[in-house]
């Protein structure tokens, strides 16, 4: 079972977790986008975790409708309202709802990542996060249809998450900055792609 | 006004666009910038919530235009509409436009007072006039690659041959224009030849200069998103030869008709345009020139010493603005009321009139000349239109000359329509003349009364001008392109001529023997259309049938005396819109009275049903400053504007006039679109009301009087019994009934097989009225369309039709079809239609 707390936790987590990989994720998107998706992220975050914990919203719904108005403010990048979107539609699954079991999770990341999706437009195979984000809830699905666990369910996200993460090294851009770049794209892992496998670990290490 | 935002990653950049754009238009557009993240905004981002609270700040009702450079800008600005959701006024639109050629053209567009298509369509080709610029004959390379992500996304490219007689004139021209602008794209025609420029194919004027002949080919591209589809649509239209007649060599165009064959000099030709004989004295007709209180109308304009600026224009051209949004309803109504009248040229004239009138670019001109000039913003769309007029005086091509004359006509209108002081009155003389012009204006040429123009000469214009279609149509002799010397109108004005449209012929001193000729012949002609008349007069009746009442609908006074002549045995529909369209106030009793009695004065004592004002849908009313429906044929419209709160006052003074009238005519009340029998009581409700007013005014009327509805919602046809119960007679609309049945708008080319009145599901629906209005024994008419169709026409007879209401032009030809008809074959065929076998 997932409160209010573990959702706060999670939030406090993804503010470290972008501090530690500040440097890392900007240098990725420095590759072949304008360095600065570990600040972007960091920006959002921790402004995010310290509006929050100042005043924490009453239920689930409330807390990640609060974070994703925090991120489309202050994240500046693409992934603002890419992730303030993905918040905003799964904090609609749990209105009002002060805690939240295995299946609910499931819906919560499938209406978030229709959200991404929606929003900007990319495919599987266009290196942005929605290759690591579509393999990540394909597999939550069948973790639940599994009987899994909320464990075993977001484990079963981030190693699919990883897996399309990877493969984002081979592809060629065609949405977002690194498009512009088209072939030279290639060889480079996208710092969308990576970011969202940060936030799938976090969530692991939280939620369950 | 429409209002604009700048989204960038940029803070300084959006600052300094918005001085750039800002500048251009002298301030005087509201602009508001979202850019930049962090705390001070100094760092490259977007913030959601700042564009926001952006759009937020220049929301107006005629809606906002979002721009944003790229990536997060694009998103966010998104994202930012989304969360707007439909809080905001006016609608909200994000431009597939580059930023800053984007949001300068956007803010002159604005200032202009362009709606938001306008804008965001400007906006979005703003870049491809900078690449027609800067990459001449390259660009074709680029065109096929398409823009790619950061444009507007790929062309769909198209090259047809033009194969209709006259080129790409003005009545193809409408119909290429509405096809482009009935999808979501952005489209560019230009002609295969040499290296010409790409133009706007919404631009209608624009596109006529490109003057496309007979034998040409032309290209067309789209992007947007209904790209294919818009080109398939063009194919499909370029393949039905834009709906005009494939080329054929046509006599009356033939330049042997010209050639002289008597060396006589008292004798002049031209090109005959419309048959006929003519005798009578000419008047010299000039095209109206407006004066704006000016001594010379060519001299003395003024420089203004600094340039207006544009803000300052804008709010001085609402005037013209206004006017020509309601002008260009007006002029399309009328089209429309013509096409669904079969006058099928008229329509596409009023179209094509319409179209150059909400030109852009001649508002844009007028505001040029405004802004330089010292002179009233009227004056300034005159002469803008004057030199437009010249533009199309100056194409080679001779059918395109013709239309200069269609610029100057749409520009008297709209004069007249604002300051009506500034066009000289003139009246012609009440004996028989020839008239002799210049050019004539279409407009003023579709009001002309035959009986007291016996033939047209014009040195200009063609047989195929707007004027000659007209003129043809009203069964006037014309004669064209009449060689007269400089100055003839001195000599002309007065003298006694013959006119023979047949051969082109003008004698200028008829001797006694050609005048006896003429006025022999004439009278022939005049014999046979008085016999085939007075046949119509009489009443028609089927084959060892029952008689069928021929009844008309009627508009206007005209319609009214034409019906009268052609022999209609009433009127079956008295259309009460035209005492509101085009005014600005509601009438009063006493003028609609007035109005009213005039236009039934050619029917005497016959019956004559007088249809409730019917505004909605379609027709628009300025004076009654109706909101705009997403939906409107399906709206406030008929019974239920009448009934609605706040036009209790309009509905009274209606009422009360009819019940008037009805004192002098055999008056019946008709009710429009109505579903609901409660619609009914409340009608009888506020009919009584009036009366009881009367009664205690002692003011003359009569009571009580047949009240009836139009059946034309498919919810009164299903339940025809119970309505019929409740009224004292139906009529059935059929154009209005087609298009509910069918759920398909009528005028839609790309829905023209569902504009069937003789589909099996339209003609149930007529049988259920039919049933309904026999079981409670009243009686039922058509009106519509459907009744002059002589393939629907005895299907009608066949479901039991016996009366009929049909346009004035029709009813000679509906009562002789009548009259050779069987009752006995009609029922077979009715019994086919209904099951759908034939139609
Ligand atoms: N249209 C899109 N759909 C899905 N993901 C996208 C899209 N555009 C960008 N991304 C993701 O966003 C990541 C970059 O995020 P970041 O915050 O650095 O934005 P950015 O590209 O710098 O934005 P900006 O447009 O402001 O330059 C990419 O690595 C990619 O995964
Ligand atoms: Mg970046």
């Amino acid at each position: 079972m997932i409160r209010c707390e573990e959702i706060m936790a999670w939030v406090r987590e993804l503010d470290l977790v972008y501090q530690s990989n500040k440097a890392s994720l900007t240098e990725l998107d420095a590759a072949i986008g304008d360095a600065d998706h570990g600040i972007n992220m960091v920006r959002g975050f921790s402004a995010a975790a310290k509006e929050l914990s100042e005043q924490t919203p009453p239920d689930i719904g409330a807390i990640l409708k609060a974070l994703a108005m925090i991120l489309m403010k202050k994240v500046g990048g693409a992934s603002g309202p890419l992730y303030g979107t993905f918040f905003l539609k799964a904090s609609m699954t749990c209105n009002g709802r002060t805690s939240i079991g295995a299946e609910d999770l499931v819906v919560l990341f499938e209406a978030g990542v229709a959200g991404i999706r929606q929003r900007g437009k990319a495919k599987e195979g266009d290196k942005t996060m929605i290759d690591a984000w579509e393999p990540a809830v394909r597999a939550m699905r069948e973790a639940f249809s599994g009987g899994g666990d909320v464990s075993e369910i977001l484990r079963a996200a981030v190693s699919a998450g990883e897996s399309g993460r990877d493969a984002t090294i081979s592809l060629a851009a065609r949405k977002g900055r690194a498009s512009y770049l088209g072939e030279r794209s290639r060889g480079h892992q996208d710092p969308g792609a990576t970011s969202a496998v940060l936030m799938l670990k976090a969530a692991r290490d939280t939620l369950a | 006004m429409v209002g604009l935002v700048i989204v960038s990653h940029s803070h300084t950049l959006a600052e300094a666009l918005r001085t750039l754009a800002g500048g251009v238009v002298d301030g005087s557009v509201p602009i508001a910038c979202a850019a930049g993240t962090g705390d001070d905004h100094q760092e490259l981002g977007t913030d959601v919530t700042e564009i926001v609270a952006a759009i937020r700040s220049v929301d107006s009702p005629e809606g906002v235009l979002v721009l944003a450079d790229l990536g997060s800008a694009v998103l966010g600005a998104e994202t930012a509409i989304e969360l707007l959701g439909d809080s905001l006024v006016g609608p909200v639109r994000l431009a597939a436009a580059p930023l800053v050629e984007g949001a300068v053209s956007a803010a002159v567009q604005i200032s202009l007072g362009a709606d938001l298509d306008t804008v965001a369509r400007e906006a979005g080709g703003a870049l491809f006039s900078k690449q027609e610029h800067l990459e001449g004959e390259g660009r074709e390379r680029d065109q096929s690659a398409g823009c790619g992500e950061s444009g507007t996304g790929e062309w769909h490219q198209g090259r047809f041959r033009v194969t209709t007689r006259q080129g790409l004139h003005a009545r193809p021209l409408v119909h290429l224009v509405k096809t482009a602008a009935r999808h979501d794209v952005r489209g560019e025609i230009r002609p295969v030849r040499g290296d010409q420029p790409w133009v706007n194919v919404r631009s209608f004027n624009r596109v006529v200069t490109l003057q496309i002949r007979s034998g040409e080919e032309f290209e067309i591209r789209f992007t947007g998103a209904e790209a294919p589809e818009a080109l398939e649509a063009v194919a499909d239209l370029a393949a039905r030869q834009f709906g005009e007649q494939p080329q054929r060599s046509e006599t009356m165009d033939s330049d042997a008709t010209r050639q002289s064959r008597s060396g006589s000099t008292s004798r002049i030709r031209g090109m005959p345009a419309s048959a006929g004989l003519a005798l009578a004295p000419v008047e010299v007709l000039r095209v109206p020139r407006p004066s704006f209180g000016r001594s010379d109308a060519t001299e003395g304009i003024a420089f203004r010493e600094a340039p207006l600026g544009s803000r300052q224009v804008w709010r001085d051209l609402a005037i013209l603005r206004d006017s020509i949004r309601l002008l260009t309803g007006e002029i399309r109504l009328e089209a429309g009321r013509a096409s669904r009248e079969g006058r099928q040229e008229i329509g596409e004239i009023g179209e094509a009139h319409a179209m150059i009138l909400e030109d852009p670019e001649l508002l844009r001109a007028a505001g040029a000349i405004y802004s330089t000039c010292e002179m009233e913003p009227l004056e300034a769309f005159w002469r803008a239109a004057e030199s437009v007029s010249r533009e199309y005086q100056r194409l080679e091509d001779a059918y395109m000359r013709v239309r200069a004359i269609d610029v100057l006509d749409v520009a008297v209108r709209l004069v007249s329509f604002v300051d009506p002081r500034c066009i000289p009155d003139y009246t012609l003389p009440e004996s028989p003349v020839i008239l002799a012009a210049d050019e004539l204006l279409p407009s003023y040429t579709m009001h002309l009364d035959g009986a007291r123009v016996q033939g047209i000469m014009t040195t200009g214009g063609s047989p195929s001008s707007h004027a000659a279609i007209i003129v043809r149509g009203l069964g006037i002799p014309m004669v064209t392109a009449v060689d007269l010397p400089p100055e003839w109108q001195n000599f002309m004005n007065g003298r006694e001529v013959i006119l023979d449209g047949y051969t082109g012929e003008i004698d200028l001193t008829p001797d006694e023997m050609s005048r006896r000729t003429v006025l022999a012949r004439r009278e022939e002609e005049e014999r046979r259309r008085a016999e085939r008349r007075t046949l119509a007069f009489g009443p028609a009746s089927l084959l060892e049938g029952p008689t069928v009442r021929v009844e008309a609908n009627i508009a206007t006074a005209a319609d009214a005396r034409e019906a009268a002549v052609n022999g209609a045995d009433g009127v079956g529909v008295l259309r009460t819109e035209f005492l509101f369209l085009g005014r600005r106030e509601i009438p009063g009793e006493e003028a609609q009275l007035l109005a009213l009695r005039e236009m039934t004065a050619p029917f005497g004592s016959m019956p004559v049903t007088v249809r409730l004002l019917d505004i909605g849908g379609d027709k628009d009313v300025v004076a009654l400053n109706l909101p705009r429906e997403a939906n409107p044929f399906l709206g406030v419209r008929g019974v239920r504007l009448l009934l609605h709160r706040g036009f209790e006052d309009l509905l009274r003074g209606h009422l009360r006039a009819v019940l008037r009238l009805a004192c002098e005519r055999d008056v019946r009340i008709m009710i429009p679109m109505v579903t609901m029998e409660e619609e009914i009581r409340e009608v009888r409700v506020r009919l009584q009301a009036a009366r009881d007013e009367l009664v205690r005014e002692e003011v003359p009327h009569r009571w009580p009087l047949d009240l009836g509805i139009m059946v034309e919602t498919p919810a009164a046809a299903l339940v025809a019994e119970r309505l019929a119960r409740a009224v004292d007679f139906f009529s059935i609309g059929t154009n209005d009934l087609t298009q509910f049945v069918m759920a398909a708008e009528r005028g839609n080319e790309a829905l023209a097989v569902f504009d069937n009145a003789l589909h099996p599901a339209v003609l149930t629906a007529v049988r259920s009225a039919i049933r309904g209005a026999a079981s409670a024994g009243i009686p039922l008419s058509v009106c519509g369309e459907i009744g002059s169709d002589p393939g629907a026409l005895p299907v009608l007879i066949g479901l039991g039709v016996r009366s009929l209401s049909v346009s004035p032009v029709s009813v000679i030809a509906v009562k002789e079809q009548i009259r050779v008809l069987r009752e006995s074959d009609c029922r077979e065929y009715a019994r086919d239609a209904l099951s759908g076998e034939t139609s």
